[in-house]
């Protein structure tokens, strides 16, 4: 009985979100704006295609990884693995298709098939070994897949890869880097996934109340092992640009993506509590984050005054978190 | 209210950084400076001798480096940045050097010529003005030859090495065994410990456990060694002691009598020649594709000079 009342307040809640989170995408989007602008004016360059363009192609690899980052945390959890993952999925795509001279195609298959395995492996210690939360099982994971990475070439990292492997990373369709069309295609399809299916919907559901979802008929646990699967993929798929971007894979990539993906999804509006987020927004929050670096970077400020601008602007992102929660506490009272 | 609160707390923390950017004035070259980091003492010394060098030549100078030198995509999209900031001319130190190929073929291809400093890029990529760094194995045999001052013949000596497949390092030590081969003296252990100082020391340890009689250390750099000196001091050991880098710590132990030396690296030097060398290219004049910027021995007689230039950079 409390139960149903619980789901049907839960249900009621998310229909209520709808004008505040519109509000939201509102606010990030004008502060994008409006940081695009104010470093507009402070460095003529800025606003160059040139730039424009080494903004997308930078931000590209993480907003691959954001994507999935944002189900984790739409779920409740986080997935502090990303980047390990990322390590050693390139990695062994190095070791098959450069070392071994498997077909790039297959080992970028492979590279894929990896991360997406080690992501459903974070899902099952979180289901199936009832490990308390996901911070524990990932951050577990963060430390062994970093540790295989090192271990498989002892820590040399592998170059010069096939034109195939390089092709999402380093080439430009006019001045448009490939990679934007992929990160396009992703969210779109994120999106998509997100409000038109079924599966998608229990996400959400999963994330606002689990024992509702699960009173409910929520297969609670498959949807968690498809969400940390996602995850794994998605860091995999961000590999593969990165390995084209640098025609490399070495054993330390993607230590700085961890912590940025995290932060663009707040950034982005995504509750830590579980249940709220628009992946629109999460684009916006690598943006963000992305504007912040190039244009401190074109401005010459050390870049320790970048990593504190980040962080404050993630503490501030999710104190507005927290008035929301409050606001809508006293709205509900 | 929310929003306009984000907003306006972005807007302050912006304006608050670009109070720190500085405004510079016109130049006669604009030079984009990459460094591995601008957080350690090591590389502030270059960017010190970069910074000092272009004051004196008119020269703008663009100087990043990522918060550490593991942060190699940071440190990647720097370039990318100082690239579509249409600079003159690159010097770069890069962090991971097979990784760095792609974004120097962009540099190539907007025709902006790279001089690389500290770290060379590897075998078979040559689209580089020059590469300004330390002679590692001249650096190791200065450090093994007065060593071997120090031993007689027959002599164990323990030899520390940084990680397999760090090139610096291991030039540093091959450098070392070769001189102290030469001189007699017998190469009881050599093994890595990562550049890290608790390694040096465990290693050290454990090297004492079967050989007690080691009686000489040269290690790949300063950390390793003071490391390795802790452990001898615990042991109640007393040996002459090499590394590598000439730190701070090394410095005040050399001048405290523990060290006996370490190899100085021409850092400050590598960031002046590399702004020298960066107004040459664009004079279009012939540079030399490989510049040693230097070592110099290090003890307790001019530990105190460096000591206190080290402090006037500050």
């Amino acid at each position: 009985m409390a139960h149903e009342r619980e789901a049907a307040a839960a249900g009621q809640e998310a229909k209520k979100q709808k004008p505040r989170k519109n509000m939201y995408s509102v606010g990030v989007i004008l502060s994008l704006i409006l940081l695009s602008l104010v470093m507009a004016v402070l460095s003529p360059r800025f606003l160059t295609v040139d730039n424009l363009t080494n903004v997308a192609s930078q931000a590209a690899v993480s907003a691959i990884i954001s994507c999935g980052m944002f189900l984790a945390i739409l779920t409740g959890g986080i997935d502090l693995s990303v980047g390990s993952v990322l390590a050693l999925s390139t990695m062994l795509m190095g070791v098959v298709c450069v070392n071994h001279g498997v077909d790039p195609y297959l080992s970028m298959l492979l590279c894929l098939a990896v991360g997406g395995g080690l992501g459903l492996l974070n899902g099952l210690m979180l289901t199936k070994m009832s490990l308390p939360h996901p911070f524990i099982s990932t951050m577990g994971m963060k430390m062994m897949a970093r540790g295989v990475a090192l271990v498989i070439t002892a820590a040399a990292p592998i170059s010069i890869f096939p034109e195939p492997v390089q092709f999402i990373g380093n080439n430009y369709l006019g001045p448009l880097p490939i990679s934007l069309f992929l990160v396009a295609l992703l969210y779109a399809c994120m999106y998509l996934f997100l409000t038109r299916t079924a599966t998608g919907r229990y996400i959400y559901a999963v994330g606002g109340n689990k024992e509702a979802s699960r009173l409910s008929g929520i297969k609670v646990h498959r949807v968690l092992n498809l969400v940390y699967t996602l995850s794994g993929f998605t860091a995999a798929l961000a590999g593969i640009v990165l390995v084209g971007r640098v025609n490399a894979a070495y054993p330390l990539a993607g230590q700085d993506y961890d912590s940025d993906a995290i932060a663009a999804v707040i950034i982005g509006g995504a509750s830590f509590f579980g249940g709220v987020g628009s992946i629109g927004n999460t684009i916006i929050g690598v943006l963000i984050i992305a504007v912040l670096r190039n244009g401190l970077n074109l401005l010459n400020v050390d870049s320790n005054y970048q990593t504190f601008a980040i962080g404050a602007v993630i503490i501030l992102a999710v104190y507005i978190d927290v008035l929301r929660q409050k606001v809508m506490q006293v709205g509900r009272r | 209210m929310q929003k306009k609160r984000l907003v306006a707390i972005v807007m302050a923390l912006v304006f608050a950084f670009v109070l720190c950017a500085g405004a510079a004035a016109a130049p006669k070259l604009k030079v984009g400076m990459v460094l591995k980091t601008l957080s350690s003492q090591y590389w502030k010394i270059v960017a010190a001798g970069a910074k000092a060098a272009a004051d004196k030549a008119g020269v703008e100078l663009i100087l990043l480096g990522p918060p550490t030198e593991d942060a190699i995509e940071q440190q990647i999209n720097m370039v990318q940045d100082v690239i579509s900031q249409k600079v003159d001319v690159i010097v770069f130190s890069p962090s991971q050097p097979a990784a760095s190929i792609n974004v120097l073929n962009q540099a190539k291809k907007k025709k902006i010529p790279v001089i690389l400093v500290d770290t060379g890029m590897p075998a078979g990529f040559n689209d580089y003005v020059t590469f300004i760094g330390t002679d590692n194995l001249a650096a190791g045999k200065a450090g093994g030859k007065a060593l071997a001052a120090q031993l007689k013949k027959g002599d164990k000596v323990l030899l520390i090495d940084g990680a397999p497949g760090n090139p610096s390092c291991n030039d540093r030590v091959k450098g070392a065994e070769e001189v102290l081969k030469a001189a007699g003296m017998v190469i009881a252990s050599k093994q890595p410990a990562f550049s890290d100082r608790e390694k040096g020391y465990t290693l050290t340890q454990n090297v004492l456990q079967a050989n007690p009689d080691i009686a000489g250390v040269f290690a790949a750099n300063d950390e390793m060694v003071l490391g390795s000196l802790r452990a001898m001091q615990q042991a109640g050991k007393k040996v002459p002691m090499i590394g590598v880098d000439a730190n701070e710590d090394a410095l005040k132990s050399i001048l405290a009598g523990d060290l006996y030396g370490s190899v100085a690296q021409g850092n400050y030097d590598m960031g002046r020649i590399a702004i020298e060398k960066a107004l040459e290219a664009k004079a279009g004049k012939k540079i030399d594709k490989r510049i040693d910027s230097g070592a110099t021995m290090m003890t307790k007689d001019n530990a105190q000079s460096l000591l206190d230039f080290r402090m006037s950079i500050k």
